[in-house]
């Protein structure tokens, strides 16, 4: 039997009778005066009692890994590089941060041999798989302690609270760092997102859960090539999850009746499925009632206003072929809403204009109040096949009502920009996901990380973590609360995190009672906890302050 | 209207590299550089603009294997952090770092890989959010009006 196969197997029945929290361990690999070491002062904010910024930093990293390791299970620490040293920065721009797993292990499930993140396999088989010492590290993380200070994105900076009160131009530490992080635990697929690739070969225990929900394929089906792979992963709503925790959770938390258009082409057939688009400022917005049929080019003469018969910059000469379709039309020379009036004085009933080669592809701006038809814009690429290809049939879709985020079938979508984002595409759950998701690719305001990480521990249970079930606890008490529930709710995690660093950052019993009682407090008034459970926190709080010396 | 060069128009692709046709690139200390692009309507080498260069320092940080911010801000970064940051630069380069412990294969992730998430202020003061340098789409990006 396969040595990694026995050990999985094995180390799955060892963890269905152990529940040891996971110790996300900070490897702090900044120089003295630096970053996590910034001695700057700071005032606390936010229920951060850092004096000094880099103290400061140095707690949020650390509160977001004790809640990351309440939610899950592992008896082998994982160990996370963790840096606050600037990082690229203008006054209107910079890195936040980035993260990522530091090795790749390869398991067999016995069926099929996939990579793994080094935290997830460590926890899978029970101990550390790369013990070495020169570079000891299962996440690699770091975040940018410039930001805020003259010269790097001024008049805003981080929020070092983790009371999730951000103020606003701010940006807040705690829900980027748990986001980050979230990607080194295993919200990361290696799959080459441009060509569709499996990574050195083979899949990963994110990948395994993909589908292309209009080929009706996994992401591993055999007969998915590269180059399929590739297309499910650049078309919006094709790439969805199949795991079954993400989608039960989805299904609950995530708004119904959520409605979406699609530009869709049924011939010539070679052409025929779903494109990408945008609108424009002026006229109608298209939709499946007035932008339907068939699609022709558009002519004009070649003249002063524009220099080629396709620009749609002078009057349409090819009227007859034009009347009741919808005209193709290039981008270039004169404004977008030029090109449209032309078409709509021919009796076109709305416009696609096919982007040059070189333009930012997106909503068309200009003014023209006397246009009246719709108008779209797609890429060049596509633009170049329609022309080629015309007449084309197709226009919009309405699609059925669906949860906001998921497919028709209940399927979680992942995002699948119609533009390849290497970072973004795939290792994030879709844009179309409300309420907002702290997996998807860009922080949200109303993402609150402290005390609801939604889908993120339903995705880490799907790919093989181990959650602990039941209640948060801390000096081996149970606190009655769960440590995340099945929708993400992790207030107990949060209850574990904060008395740790009640704990750390109060040398007497008094005070550390103090500073749990006013937390307690603040969660009754919010009404995040009940008495009940106050009376529960009350408990594990006496426990632990029972361990300090009277 | 923006004048377009070969350089900006194949990708990015990185002057010293591209032009040498150099094998795998290595990560490389940071120091002055002179960097040029062929301009398309000429033919001819010419400096590169300060945008120009600045988005040939990020492919090229990337191509190389280092992270852009990890390129940029090396002189911040302790000399053992810049060491564990570092990261194959291609699938190639991954390859050289598999090695099997106790019967159990691992290899490095590439550069790529990584999640890199980067802010944009937008002229009323808002933000906007990206990974990788990449536009998310939650914002629509403006064609203009050409």
């Amino acid at each position: 039997m396969n040595k990694t196969l026995l050990a999985l197997a094995t180390s799955a029945l060892l963890a269905a009778g152990s529940a040891t929290a996971a110790d996300l361990q900070l490897l702090n690999l900044d120089n003295p005066g630096v970053g996590l070491n910034d001695t700057t002062p700071a005032a606390p904010v936010g229920g951060n009692p850092g004096t000094t910024k880099g103290a400061q930093a140095t707690f949020v990293y650390e509160f977001a890994m004790k809640m990351w390791g309440s939610v899950l299970e592992s008896k082998v620490p994982v160990k996370v590089y963790a840096s606050f040293a600037p990082l690229t920065c203008t006054s209107t721009s910079g890195v936040l941060g980035s993260a990522g797993t530091n090795w790749l292990i390869r398991l067999t499930d016995g069926v099929r041999v996939r990579y793994y993140g080094s935290a997830l396999a460590d926890s899978l088989l029970g101990y550390d798989i790369v013990p070495d010492p020169d570079d000891p590290g299962d996440i690699a993380s770091r975040f940018n302690g410039n930001l805020g200070n003259p010269g790097c994105l001024d008049g805003s900076g981080w929020y070092f609270g983790i009371d999730g009160n951000t103020p606003a131009g701010k940006i807040n530490f705690l829900n980027v760092v748990m986001h980050e992080i979230g990607h080194g635990l295993g919200a990361q697929g290696f799959i080459n997102k441009s060509t569709g690739a499996l990574y050195n070969g083979y899949s990963d225990a994110y990948t395994k859960y993909a589908y292309d929900n209009e080929l009706n394929k996994s992401f591993e089906d055999a007969s998915m090539t590269n180059a399929m792979r590739a297309a499910a992963m650049r078309t919006p709503g094709r790439t969805v999850w199949t795991g079954p925790k993400v989608n039960a959770a989805a299904n609950v938390i995530l708004d119904g009746n959520f409605h979406e258009s699609v530009l869709r082409v049924t011939a010539p057939a070679p052409l025929t499925g779903n494109y990408g688009f945008y609108g424009a400022a002026f006229g109608a917005p298209a939709s499946a009632a007035n932008f339907n049929g068939q699609w022709v080019v558009a002519l004009d003469a070649a003249d002063g206003a524009g220099p080629l018969t396709t620009d749609g910059c002078s009057a349409i000469t090819n009227g007859a072929a034009v009347t009741g379709k919808i005209a193709i039309i290039d981008r270039g020379t004169c404004g977008f809403a030029v090109k449209v009036k032309n078409a709509q004085n021919a009796g076109a009933i709305g416009v696609v204009i096919a982007n040059s080669s070189t333009g930012t592809w997106g909503s068309m701006g200009g003014a023209d109040p006397t246009i009246t038809i719709p108008s779209i814009i797609v890429q060049y690429a596509d633009g170049a096949n329609f022309k080629t290809n015309a007449p084309i049939t197709g226009g919009m879709v309405d699609l059925p009502a669906t949860k906001a985020g998921m497919d028709s079938a209940g399927r979680t979508r992942l995002y699948s920009p119609w533009i390849v984002a290497t970072g973004s595409t795939f290792s994030h759950f879709d844009t179309t996901l409300h309420p907002d998701a702290l997996m998807e690719p860009f922080d949200s305001p109303t993402v609150q990380a402290q005390y609801n990480v939604d889908l993120t521990p339903a995705l880490f249970a799907d790919i093989g973590w181990k959650l602990h079930q039941g209640g948060a606890t801390f000096a081996n008490c149970d606190t009655g609360t769960a440590a995340s529930d099945a929708y993400g709710i992790v207030i107990g995690s949060n209850m574990a995190a904060t008395s740790e660093l009640c704990k750390d950052t109060n040398a007497l019993r008094n005070n550390y009672v103090s500073c749990m009682y006013k937390y307690r407090d603040g969660l009754l008034a919010d009404g995040l906890i009940t008495q009940q459970q106050a009376l529960k926190l009350n408990t594990c709080i006496k426990r632990q302050s029972d361990q300090y010396r009277r | 209207m923006k004048t377009k060069y070969l350089l900006l128009a194949a990708g990015l692709a990185i002057a010293g590299t591209a032009l040498a046709g150099d094998p795998a690139p290595q990560a490389t200390a940071t120091g002055p550089t002179l960097k040029v692009g062929i301009d398309k309507t000429t033919g001819k080498l010419r400096p590169l603009t300060a945008e120009e260069s600045s988005a040939l320092d990020a492919k090229a940080a990337q191509q190389s294997g280092d992270n852009i911010s990890l390129r940029a801000n090396r002189g911040a970064l302790s000399s053992r952090a810049q060491r564990l940051f570092s990261l194959p630069a291609n699938q190639k380069q991954a390859e050289a770092t598999e090695r099997t412990i106790n019967g159990v294969t691992v290899i490095k992730p590439t550069a790529d890989t990584m999640s890199e998430l980067t802010v944009q202020k937008n002229a009323d003061g808002s933000l906007s959010f990206n990974e990788n340098g990449e536009p998310i789409a939650a914002k629509t990006p403006e064609a203009g009006n050409e």
